[in-house]
């Protein structure tokens, strides 16, 4: 299960994101650093698949205007 | 999910798109389906004007601080918690704007998928059916049809793809695709920076990464390093495979894209070859 969810993120990594970086015309749009798929699968791998969703969803939400 | 979908983006879309279509086939003007279809995607584009603009100028930022990133993450090796200060001390010093972030991309996103589902579903409709499913959808009597509409653009049938129209009309119509190829190559283009000294050291460190990632697989890093080639031959199989409709959709949507990324961080990567002839 772990695997399987980490190469999906590896799928997304490899194609989904560049094409969506083409698509809206970005070169770089992370502030964090790692992006937020790298780290949901270092989360994902140390912590067990619900508490490294978890950190890495509210890891994306935390990236936006109201938050530093 | 869906029929929430609908309501909020699918269905009003659509009743901006009939409502220009109406208008355009009130004035007599011909092609009125695809010229709503044009309109319809411009006016969609200055909806969007502001994120995309604040997603522009953060990204070219971004990248002018990239260097001094990466000279943090040395410093700090293995202290994430000073690599985060550090850094957000770094775009603030730089003016980056914490409003950027993804939550623009985020919002964009639905909206470009929404636009693409409306056209797919308005322009392959039968002629027969046309009345009777918009103005199911319609919201006020005054700009719901009266009869079917005319699925033709300049002679392009806006509802068949270039795939299939091959036999009848010949190899010309594959200018459709390769037309929607080219657009999308010079934004491409246009998206990367020009080489300065910055570029190349951000280029070796993105080699460095690379190494790291080789065991992604060939393909895999093929595709991230090339995608400035791969996508738009992507975009243009699409195009051979959509139908018409969807692609002049897209058209307008990168040529819009062409002249905002123009105004606002110049010709970039373009330039070079610009400048060359």
């Amino acid at each position: 299960m772990k695997k399987i969810l980490i190469s999906i993120i590896d799928v997304y990594q490899a194609f989904m994101s560049s094409i969506l970086k083409n698509i809206l015309g970005v070169n770089k749009m992370c502030r964090l650093s790692p992006t937020c798929s790298e780290y949901a699968k270092i989360a994902i791998n140390k912590e067990g698949i619900l508490r490294g969703l978890r950190k890495s969803a509210i890891r994306i939400l935390s990236c936006q205007p109201f938050t530093n | 999910m869906g029929d929430f979908f609908n309501l909020i983006l699918v269905h009003p879309i659509i009743n901006i798109l009939v409502a220009i279509y109406s208008m355009l086939s009130f004035a007599h003007i011909p092609y009125a389906l695809g010229f709503a279809i044009i309109g319809l995607t411009i006016i969609i584009r200055f909806v969007m004007y502001p994120l995309t603009t604040s997603q522009l100028k953060a990204s070219a930022k971004m990248q002018k601080v990239t260097p001094h990133l990466s000279k943090i993450k040395e410093k700090y090796k293995g202290d994430a918690k000073k690599i985060q200060e550090e850094t957000m001390r770094l775009y603030k010093e730089h003016g980056i704007n914490p409003a950027a972030g993804c939550l623009p991309v985020l919002i964009q996103m639905p909206i470009i998928w929404a636009l693409y589902s409306v056209l797919q579903r308005m322009v392959t409709l039968k002629p027969d059916v046309v009345v009777a499913e918009v103005n199911k959808i319609a919201y006020f009597d005054f700009y719901k049809l009266q009869n079917t509409w005319d699925p033709s653009f300049f002679g392009l049938p806006l509802g068949e793809m270039p795939s299939k129209l091959m036999s009848t009309a010949g190899p010309l119509i594959l200018l459709v695709p390769i037309l929607t190829g080219v657009f999308q190559f010079i934004l491409s283009k246009m998206m990367i920076p020009a080489k300065t000294g910055v570029a190349v050291i951000e280029k070796d460190i993105e080699k460095k990464t690379q190494i790291d990632k080789k065991d992604a697989g060939d393909f895999a890093s093929a595709f991230q390093t090339q995608s400035l080639f791969i996508f738009p031959v992507m975009i243009g199989f699409f195009a051979f495979s959509f139908p018409i409709g969807l692609s002049l959709y897209w058209n307008t949507f990168t040529i819009f894209g062409i002249i905002q990324q123009y105004k606002i961080t110049g010709l970039g990567g373009l330039g070079e070859w610009i400048k060359k002839k």
